[in-house]
């Protein structure tokens, strides 16, 4: 069975390497159908690894509540209206009275100019709680992160972002100076190592970090805060905890049904939806595409067997002669038509892969390959080749081996 | 079991039917032939003797009669038992070659051994064997379209030889050789029967028909 297997498929591929250019012509369409399906799987699963790095990279099972008012004036534009009515209070009864809740973080943030000697930069400030390290990922690249009295004290202590570093101190030692921010001297104690753009959109190279109380007993002398982290236990109470949140703080803010809330919820997995417009666009255009190169495909490899089967009657009766039984035909070209519909589905598999890997590289994603759709497209072409090759098969092994040989 | 015929036919008849219009072909054949003999069934075009040939092959059945093969009732076989009968015991030669065309002449030999039942080993060996045999041995990888009608031929018989069958059942194995390349292939068939094998050769030409120990007339559908 096993050797009337694989001499049939060597066979099978002599006969199809007469026939280059149509036996090339006829996987096209399934290798296309792959094509679009892999790829298009690919590129989601890159995209969930972005994702899934991005909010790693931005803390854990976040929630990020905002003060302000978001309006949207027509067009998609968004306007941002900010408000002085979140309270480090709402902060503290969010965490006191929501389950899910682990923790908390307030924080302040302002843009102000900043100097140090010469040099001057615009510096994105913010002001962190104690526990700001243990929420958002930050890791120090020189120095170290504000000690506990320097948080209770409201020492004028500065961690600086990468940029700002750079750009204030270019080569020289920053740990023990001063910098003035806007008229405050502060002495740096750290410098954070380069981390990009986060989710938010804040470059958080060209911020610094400044103790919370430091900032706004110190510096502004201000009774509300401009945001606070919430740190969920579990990844999958991310929701039920925004909508609580949402709920706690409309009651606190006296906020009236149809009014606008001058505050707002953000899980962090809100910040990164995959399921934009132009990504489902992509997935459904690129299941179209392959629904339809499967099809014509598979048509196409159904055509292909008809021919050769109408040009191979001779062949089928010496295979006769020789002992085929009409089970042997048409195993044979039930073969034929998997070797060619497997082929095709390989053959797109590889060049997704390559296209995968060009993706990947040019456009900076996290290479992911989506295994399920690999599987899927094999599968497929598996089935394809049996629904292809099935009645041309049959009509193999009814040709008449007398009527052929003679 | 010395005198059991290899193959006996009983009264048989073959017809063939165009539209609603019977056509006897074979009108009671009996013919017992044994082993290792050598025939040549002879007669005029349109006598019969394809057709006689091919229910012999098993590639076909009677209308009605008896076919014993080694002593045992065949008549009522299925496909399947029928093409296990040609893989293993019978080898045909036919008047056309019958090559396929995109493998070469060894894989052509090795051809009927995808469909035998029996465990087998160095099967490229023996194909090899069989074609040097033939005088073939620088042929090996040829396609048909390389190879001349006379080692075409060749190929076709080493093809018939590589299940070791008992039977070699040739259709004018000549009709489309020339005089000089028709008698090289009739040594090959003689000498085979030489060797044991049960020799049946259908043909017009009296040299080949000389060269036959026993023959066969066929006129009309009746051995005469
Ligand atoms: N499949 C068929 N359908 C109808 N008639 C057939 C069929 N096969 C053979 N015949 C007829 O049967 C008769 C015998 O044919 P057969 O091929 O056996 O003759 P033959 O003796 O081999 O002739 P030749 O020497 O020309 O090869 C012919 O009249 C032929 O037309
Ligand atoms: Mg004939």
């Amino acid at each position: 069975m096993f050797r009337s297997i694989s001499i049939n498929l060597i066979l099978a591929i002599k006969n199809l390497h007469t026939h280059k250019i149509r036996t090339l012509l006829s996987i096209l369409g399934i290798a296309f159908g792959t094509l679009s399906l892999v790829i298009v799987s690919n590129i989601t699963e890159m995209m969930k690894k972005k994702v899934s790095i991005e909010a790693e990279k931005y803390g854990k099972n976040l929630i990020i509540v905002s003060a302000g008012t978001s309006l949207t004036p027509g067009r998609g534009r968004t306007v941002f209206l900010p408000s002085k009515t979140l309270k480090e209070s709402d902060a503290m009864e969010v965490k006191n009275s929501i389950p899910y809740v682990i923790d908390v973080s307030p924080s302040f943030s302002k843009t102000f100019p900043m100097r140090y000697k010469e040099s001057r930069v615009s510096a994105n400030a913010i002001g962190i709680s104690p526990n700001y390290n243990k929420l958002r990922n930050i890791n120090i690249y020189l120095g170290r992160y504000f000690t506990e009295s320097e948080f209770e004290n409201n020492e004028k202590k500065v961690i600086l972002g990468y940029k700002i570093y750079e750009n204030l101190f270019g080569k020289e030692d920053p740990i023990g100076k001063y910098v003035l921010l806007f008229r405050a001297p502060l002495e740096v104690v750290g410098v954070l190592e380069p981390m990009g753009v986060d989710l938010t959109g804040n470059d958080q190279d060209n911020q610094v970090l400044i103790p919370y109380s430091t900032m706004i007993r110190r510096i502004l002398n201000v009774d509300y805060i401009t945001s606070f982290y919430v740190q969920v236990a579990d990844y999958n109470n991310l929701n039920e905890a925004k909508e609580e949140i949402n709920k706690l703080l409309i009651l606190r803010h006296k906020i009236l049904s149809g009014q606008r809330s001058d505050f707002f919820v953000r899980a962090i997995t809100d910040l990164v939806s995959i399921k934009d417009e132009a990504t489902i666009l992509v997935n459904d255009l690129g299941n179209t595409a392959s629904i339809l190169s499967y099809s014509i495909g598979g048509l196409g490899i159904l055509a292909i067997m008809m021919m050769t089967v109408a040009e191979r009657k001779r062949e089928i009766g010496i295979r006769r002669a020789c002992g085929a039984t009409k089970k042997d035909i048409i195993t044979q070209f039930l073969l034929e038509a998997l070797f060619l519909t497997i082929s095709g589905s390989g053959f797109g598999i590889l060049i997704s892969v390559v296209v995968t890997l060009l993706i990947s590289h040019y456009a900076l994603y996290p290479l992911a390959f989506s295994i399920t759709s690999i599987f899927i497209s094999i599968v497929l072409s598996f089935f394809l080749g049996l629904f292809a090759g099935i009645y041309p098969a049959k009509k193999a092994s009814d040709v008449d081996p007398i009527e052929a040989l003679y | 079991m010395e005198n059991t015929p290899i193959i006996e036919l009983k009264n048989l008849k073959k017809s063939f039917f165009i539209g609603n219009r019977e056509i006897e072909v074979l009108k009671g054949i009996d013919l017992k032939i044994y082993k290792n003999e050598s025939i040549a069934i002879i007669g005029q075009s349109g006598s019969g003797k394809t057709t006689l040939m091919n229910i012999i092959g098993c590639m076909d059945k009677a209308t009605s009669g008896t076919y014993l093969f080694k002593g045992k009732d065949i008549t009522t076989f299925s496909d399947d038992e029928l093409s296990e009968i040609r893989n293993e015991s019978i080898g045909f030669v036919f008047q056309q070659f019958h090559l396929i065309p995109y493998i070469n002449a060894l894989e052509n030999v090795m051809l009927p051994t995808i469909y035998s039942k029996k465990p087998l080993d160095s099967v490229k060996q023996k194909a090899i064997s069989l074609l040097t045999d033939l005088g073939m041995k620088d042929r090996l990888y040829n396609k048909p379209t390389q190879l001349s009608g006379g080692q075409q031929q060749r190929v076709a018989i080493a093809r018939a030889l590589i299940n070791d069958p008992e039977i070699i059942l040739a259709d004018e194995p000549t009709g489309a050789l020339d005089t000089k390349t028709s008698s090289e292939i009739m040594d090959i068939l003689v000498s085979l029967n030489e060797k044991g094998k049960t020799l049946i050769i259908i043909t017009h030409e009296v040299e080949v028909a000389e060269r036959c120990k026993k023959n066969i007339r066929i006129s009309d559908g009746k051995i005469i």
